[in-house]
């Protein structure tokens, strides 16, 4: 950005808007990212500290919390000192050591937006904001409404600007209060540029104006930006840009300024008290600064020296080889999927499980039975040319009566609302006292119907819907299945059962439910592609060309897909029905021993819910937490994916056994089936934007929740099934509610990669996307020497010796007992929170492999 | 059975007590005392329905105490049950029993949870306090406190701009009721020469010839009743406070603005039918504002495109045909229309976040792009204008804003010139003279000078509209208000006997509240280096001690039950002579306006996005 230019750019300007706006979608595609992904390509703090002075984020806890943790012990004393001496040599150890612990700094941001706006308000003690936006944001909600008003915005094919004008045209009255601007409106040789002279005035000013402008409501400024650039994230369509929304807000405010002020006003720019200020130019850096990295630091390593220390103990534990293994699983690299694994591995000790992205490698549209859409169920980047569509199957859409919009009406509602009022005291009795699944309920299984049929093998290349290919050919199968075995280093030994579990979540009364189902699937439940996956893999003639391959699936191995429901703690299985009567006998067994590890994984969870008493029968916990899954009182269905901080790829063996609490994404590798590291590019491809993308979120969601959070869920009003606000009047509210991020500690996800370091070098360095967040270090990286359990740090482009702090790691032998004394927090402030997180233990059981 | 009656009111001022001993953190404890209190009440409730109904539903009326007593007026506590107060209890007390066992998890871990119950509860004591009063000072009583507790509860997250901004808004539209509320019971009063007792009234011969040879008062009586119940009921023209109030936690939106709050205005019709049926045109006022409302809110909750907008306005557009039901005379069904009404729509609001995931996955399925908008048949024109003015919602915010607040914020600021020291001085001096001139001049001697009490009064008027309009000094405009009160009261007993308790009882709590007000106030200034009044400041999050002592002596100034204003006020208004009207519509107006400019003061230093940003604030526009 230059101010010197004489020329205001406009393209360049509505681009840079663009990437400076938040990007989320609606929340029916609820995708995690990094909430800070305009400053990636700078270094992390160098990042997020800019953009706290630009835009007046929170960037990392208070000063005073960091404080409170480490009289807490929650930070180390050696730690701080090593990462001091890192950062400012050991002559300066006794000088940075009173700074972070003693010095008092100002913490208080003055950021450089909205500086030069804000002058409507110093000069002419006009609240600009509070007579545009409130009709503004109806305008824009009614226009982009996918489906609450009874009445549509009447659209015109043009877009926006187009509807509003012939709206105003075709009616006898007017948004606008003045005559003036009503013609300008009509005027299409007015453009952006005429407005911004005459509201504004000097064209140096035009870009901070309207920066100032989109950031005084950046929930909606940012959803436009998305919308005009994914006009795929609304269901229906509707055509608008940035600028066109621009335009009106702008013809909002000369009307308002007209009206208001009448001819005492003059352009902006003519009282302004300083020169145009450019937004973007490089801030200075203060020392508070480097005590909040060091702090944020020392927060980070207290907890990975401990996990590090762990994996390295854990990898060099005996561990006897079960001969037979009875059956495979394998589950998304969700860290929520983690403790159902290690559940799983102690009930049946002769299981192996695996862990990859849980739409196992297969990329496709999902149509249902009688849907009028498609879903995409992949990673959002990849846009695949395939459709699956569903048959032979019953619709299973259900109605809520109670949602039925003739309420809304005057004389049918007379009559609704007698009749449904008297019934609807039943109904507050039932969500409160039975709380049961209802079709107003976000139901992972209602994605699919169980019984229905998919159609996953193409007929024919020219069969083709919407430019999409129906099903996939033989060889296109084939390679996806090897590609994904390949990667998670299943090449040899398959049992004669193979599960493939995916993920979903149920949840009632909850706007964010995208968020709490599989990110891989972008954020839809992922059971279509378990079973897509399955029918693939259990296809003879894929087999084949497998076996051609080098991969010989026994023809006794059936796979079977799965879904576990991570709220409600339920695992339902398809196309179970026709396997032998031989195979069915063991698949029985399994699924009681499922069921056990469900029951262990439901109390595990039930440690952090206050409305669950981890000390009742174990049936009782599973009860309630299939019950919280349906209630509409509770806003903490399930916890998301707070507290996720790890990503572990490599093999099952170095973390089987330890307790990590919940907090990995495991993705399994094998590096002795890739030793150049082939497959490893593409295991590691979605590690940033995936897992790093939720834990960024996690991150700044928790260290500023009320800005870039979506703050309580509490007073969120559902605006057009595209977002939420607060009440009525309130802007776009993107990023993660308190009741999602409470237990989570905000700290950078820590990758740990079992494999020479130079081949995770040279893996990162094999795309730019890839290694930027590595380089930049938004993310942590540490190769584990598969040979010599040696830990290299990534740091300055290098891998670096890690000298690991040795550690006691506590062992336990009853996981019983763990989740039952766990400490549960008094507040949600992170002093209390964090004591929520268990350290790392090692499970003495029944340790097998 | 008096104890019953008398538990109804006692329990909720029990629970409301035992929740403010908690803390924060002792969720269990809080949310058992509101289930528990709202559990006992509607058992209370349901003994006295199936108790009253076995009477062959003949009403029952006690007299409770009386807490002041003059030879023109009497202050008591009345009870008074039918059938309307038999339903209206039980559908108080069932619904908040429903959402304090609904909120025990929906809350859990907030931040404000002990507040949130705290101020429900008290909500709950206004509640059932206004459903059996037996007369109007104790329907007075309960009105004032569920006002407060909307407040209170609009401006729940007390961090942010627009809770407060429109919890202000909402505030200055009860105002409006609340003023017409006292105005109406003071003309009852000089009409009646009697409090307005509901069994009396029904039976009092003497009343009904009276009523009847004032058509004129009688019509005027009904005017600000139906005034004070459209205004409590979102009806026309002062609908769109409600979509602005539902800025607390969806638990409270739907008990105060889907169930109750809503619905008083529903019952004070019906309470006071025995007064404006007398008047042949009120039934048809109250039938023309409920058609015009349901027709007008039915059109803007078409256009809306927000969940929890859609379903206070169709909720106001029902409670407009509950508004002609009454008018027609049709009590029952009106009686019914409100139990489901308020059943449903607390239902509707308590899943209003579902509708995301159950409409888009309607959509997915049903969406049909050819469907026609409910107008299509009118011509095009009438369409896009009906369209538009639904949008902008007929306009009423603007006008509202544009040319009623407005013109008294202009005319405070024209006054403005007297904000100084000389002028103050001279207030004050004029206010003791006043004072000791009335104490050594028998008030015989002066009654016939009433344009001494209108200059008293106008002089109040202006110190309020200043206060209320000033920027800059918070305690100059605390100030003005504490002497606007004192203006206003010397205006009133210009004209009356000299009556010590009465303006005793009016002045300590003024003066009280003005020496907590102004002690808080320094303390948070000696520690801050700003409070002006020019813009929001939130010193709560530091300190919110001084808040809460200044909330309350806010509380005590504006007369709120906790002080003895509240009595003193009643008694002053009563005060007023019947041919004094000017003087009735001065005091009402600079009774409007104290409130306001009294809880603007709190807001604007207390509440609010904090000014310092060491900690995380919330964005202007969230």
């Amino acid at each position: 950005m230059n101010t010197d230019n004489h020329v205001f750019n406009l393209d360049k300007t509505l681009h840079e808007l663009k990437h400076y706006l938040p990007s989320q979608k609606t929340l029916k595609d609820f995708i995690h990212h990094n909430s800070l992904h305009p400053f990636q390509n700078e270094r992390f703090y160098d990042g997020i500290f800019r953009a706290s002075k630009i835009f007046g984020y929170k960037a990392t806890l208070q000063l005073q919390d960091y404080r409170t943790l480490f009289k807490l012990n929650r930070i180390k004393e050696h730690v701080i000192d090593r990462i001091i001496i890192n950062r400012k040599g050991s002559d300066a150890l006794e000088e940075w050591v009173e700074k972070v612990l003693i010095n008092e700094y100002d913490e208080n941001i003055e950021p450089r937006i909205n500086k030069f706006r804000s002058d409507w308000k110093r000069v002419y003690k006009i609240d600009l904001d509070s007579l545009v936006h409130p009709l503004l944001y109806r305008i824009l909600c009614s226009y982009l409404d996918q489906g609450i008003s009874l009445w549509q915005f009447p659209i015109h094919p043009n877009g926006f600007l187009a509807s509003i004008r012939e709206l105003e045209s075709n009616s006898h009255v007017s948004f606008f209060k003045t005559k003036k601007v009503q013609s300008l409106l009509q005027d299409a040789s007015i453009t952006m540029l005429d407005l911004l002279q005459v509201i504004v005035g000097d064209e140096h000013y035009y870009e901070q104006y309207l920066f100032d402008l989109c950031f005084s409501h950046r929930g909606w400024s940012g959803i436009i930006g998305v919308i005009e650039d994914n006009p795929g994230t609304l269901l229906i369509d509707k055509i608008i840009s940035l600028q066109d929304m621009i335009h009106v807000e702008l013809l909002m405010e000369y009307d308002t300024l007209l009206d208001q002020l009448g001819d005492s006003w003059k352009p902006l720019s003519h009282t302004a008290q300083q020169p145009p200020i450019d937004l973007f130019s490089p801030v200075e850096s203060s020392e508070l600064e480097e005590v909040l990295k060091i702090w944020q630091d020392s927060f980070e390593w207290s907890y990975y020296d401990e996990v590090i220390n762990g994996i390295k103990t854990n990898s060099t534990r005996q561990k006897t080889h079960a001969k037979n293994i009875s059956f495979q699983a394998i589950f998304c690299i969700d860290e929520r999927e983690c403790s159902l694994r290690r559940h799983i591995e102690y009930i049946a000790d002769d299981c192996e499980t695996f862990g990859a992205p849980g739409f196992f490698g297969v990329e496709f549209y999902f149509k249902p039975i009688g849907a009028k859409f498609k879903d995409k169920l992949c990673p959002a980047p990849v846009y695949p040319r395939y459709l699956i569509k569903e048959y032979d199957a019953h619709d299973h859409h259900q109605q809520d009566i109670m949602f039925n919009k003739s309420i809304f009406t005057l004389v049918h509602g007379f009559i609704i609302t007698i009749g449904l009022g008297l019934s609807s005291i039943w109904k507050l009795l039932q969500i409160i006292f039975m709380p049961k699944m209802s079709p107003s309920i976000s139901d992972a299984f209602s994605h699919m119907n169980k019984y229905s049929k998919l159609t996953v093998v193409n007929q024919s290349t020219h069969d083709i819907e919407d430019g999409l290919q129906i099903g996939f050919t033989i060889q296109e199968m084939s390679d996806r299945v090897y590609n994904f075995l390949k990667g998670i280093g299943l090449i040899q030994s398959f049992s004669p059962l193979i599960y493939i579990i995916a993920h979903g979540s149920s949840s009632a009364n909850n706007p964010h439910h995208g968020a709490h189902d599989c990110g891989a699937c972008s954020g839809r439940p992922g059971c279509v592609n378990a079973r897509v996956f399955s029918i693939m893999a259990n296809h003879p003639e894929v087999r084949h060309l497998l076996k051609m391959k080098g991969i010989d699936i026994p023809d006794s191995t059936v796979f079977i897909p799965a879904m576990h429901d991570t709220a409600s703690d339920v695992i339902e299985y398809y196309d179970d029905n026709n396997v032998d009567e031989h195979i069915n006998q063991k698949h029985k067994i399994i699924k009681q021993q499922f069921e056990q590890a469900l029951d262990l994984n439901a109390k595990e969870r039930s440690r952090r819910f206050a409305s669950i008493n981890t000390l009742q029968d174990i049936h009782k916990i599973r009860k309630a937490i299939e019950q919280r899954s349906v209630s509409m009182f509770e806003p903490r269905p399930e916890l998301g994916h707070g507290t996720n901080s790890l990503a572990i790829i490599g093999r099952r063996n170095i973390t089987k056994g330890l307790y990590l609490d919940r907090r990995a994404f495991l993705n399994s590798y094998d590096y002795r089936t890739d030793l150049d590291g082939t497959f490893l590019a593409n295991v590691m491809a979605p590690i940033g934007v995936v897992c790093g993308g939720i834990n960024l979120e996690y991150y700044f969601s928790r260290v500023d929740n009320v800005k870039l959070g979506c703050g309580t869920k509490l007073p969120h009003n559902v605006m057009g099934l595209i977002g939420v606000a607060n009440s009525i009047d309130g802007d776009l509210r993107p990023g993660l509610p308190w009741q999602m991020i409470e237990p989570h500690d905000p700290v950078r996800l820590l990758v740990i990669v079992e494999h020479f370091p130079e081949i995770v070098l040279k893996t990162i360095q094999s795309s730019a996307a890839m290694y930027e967040w590595y380089k930049n270090e938004w993310i942590h990286i540490v190769a584990m020497h598969p040979e010599t359990q040696e830990f290299f740090y990534f740091s300055k482009e290098h891998f670096r010796h890690y000298h690991v702090q040795p550690l006691a790691i506590k062992s336990i032998d009853n996981v019983h007992h763990l989740f039952e004394e766990a400490p549960e927090m008094i507040t949600n402030h992170i002093k209390h929170a964090t004591f929520e997180n268990l350290p790392i233990y090692q499970i003495e059981s029944n340790i097998s492999c | 059975m008096l104890i019953l009656f008398i538990s109804l009111s006692i329990l909720p001022i029990l629970g409301f007590l035992v929740s403010l001993i908690f803390k924060n953190h002792q969720e269990n404890q809080i949310s058992g005392t509101a289930i528990i209190t709202t559990s006992l009440v509607l058992l209370c409730s349901s003994v006295l329905l199936i108790f009253f109904l076995s009477i062959n539903s003949n009403p029952i009326s006690y007299h409770i105490i009386s807490l002041y007593k003059s030879p023109e007026f009497e202050f008591s506590l009345d009870i008074y049950y039918d059938l309307i107060s038999g339903v209206f209890t039980i559908v108080a007390s069932f619904l908040s029993l429903i959402i304090s066992i609904f909120s025990k998890t929906y809350m859990h871990r907030e931040s404000g949870f002990k507040r949130f119950y705290n101020h429900f509860l008290l909500f709950f004591i206004g509640m059932m306090i206004l459903v059996i009063s037996g007369d109007f000072e104790t329907l007075f009583l309960g009105w004032e406190i569920i006002g407060i507790s909307s407040f209170l509860l609009i401006s729940f997250y007390r961090d942010r701009f627009l809770p407060i901004k429109n919890a202000l808004k909402v505030l200055s539209f009860y105002r409006i009721g609340d003023v017409a509320l006292l105005s109406s019971v003071w003309f009852c009063h000089h009409l009646f020469q009697t409090n307005i007792n509901f069994d009396a009234i029904r039976y009092n011969h003497y009343a009904i010839a009276l009523a009847q040879a004032h058509p004129i008062q009688i019509l005027i009586i009904s005017i600000l009743l139906i005034i004070a119940a459209s205004v409590k009921s979102g009806q026309l023209p002062f609908s769109i406070w409600l979509p602005r109030a539902l800025e607390g936690p969806t638990v409270s939106s739907a008990i105060f603005y889907g169930a109750l709050s809503v619905h008083t205005g529903v019952f004070l019709l019906l309470r006071t039918y025995p007064i404006w049926q007398y008047s042949p045109y009120s039934s048809w006022i109250i039938i023309c504002i409920g058609a015009l409302t349901s027709i007008i809110t039915t059109l803007i909750a078409k256009v809306q495109s927000t969940a929890k907008t859609q379903i206070v306005y169709s909720s106001a557009a029902q409670i407009g045909l509950i508004f002609i039901e009454i008018g027609l005379g049709f009590h029952t069904i009106a009686l019914l229309h409100f139990v489901a009404n308020a059943c449903l729509r607390t239902y509707q609001f308590l899943v209003s976040p579902s509708s995301m995931s159950y409409l888009i996955h309607d959509q997915f399925y049903s969406y049909n792009p050819h469907k026609k908008n409910p107008f299509s048949y009118l011509p095009k024109s009438i369409q896009s204008t009906l369209y538009l003015l639904s949008i902008k919602e007929f306009n009423l915010d603007y006008i509202w804003y544009r040319y009623q607040w407005q013109p008294f914020k202009k005319l405070g600021k024209s006054f403005h010139f007297l904000r100084n020291t000389v002028s103050e001085a001279l207030f004050f001096v004029m206010m003791v003279i006043g004072l000791i001139v009335y104490i050594i001049y028998p008030i015989d001697g002066l009654v016939h000078y009433a344009f001494i009490s209108w200059i008293y009064a106008i002089i109040a008027l202006i110190l309020i509209l200043i206060a209320w309009t000033e920027r800059i000094s918070v305690i100059r405009s605390w100030m003005y208000i504490t002497l606007s009160q004192l203006f206003f009261m010397l205006s009133i007993v210009q004209q009356h006997a000299f009556n010590m308790v009465e303006i005793s009882l009016y002045l300590s709590g003024t003066l009280g509240a003005f020496f907590i007000g102004i002690w808080s106030l320094l303390k948070v200034k000696s520690q801050e280096n700003t409070i002006s009044l020019n813009e929001f400041h939130g010193h709560i999050y530091e300190h919110p001690r001084y808040g809460l002592v200044f909330l309350l002596s806010s509380l005590m100034m504006i007369g709120f039950p906790i002080s003895p204003t509240f009595i003193g006020l009643d008694i002053l208004f009563a005060d007023i002579e019947f041919d004094h009207q000017f003087l009735l519509i001065i005091s009402a107006l600079t009774f409007v306006i104290l409130e306001l400019a009294v809880l603007r003061i709190y807001a604007r230093i207390f509440l609010g996005q904090h000014v310092k940003t060491y900690h995380e604030t919330a964005f202007r526009s969230s």
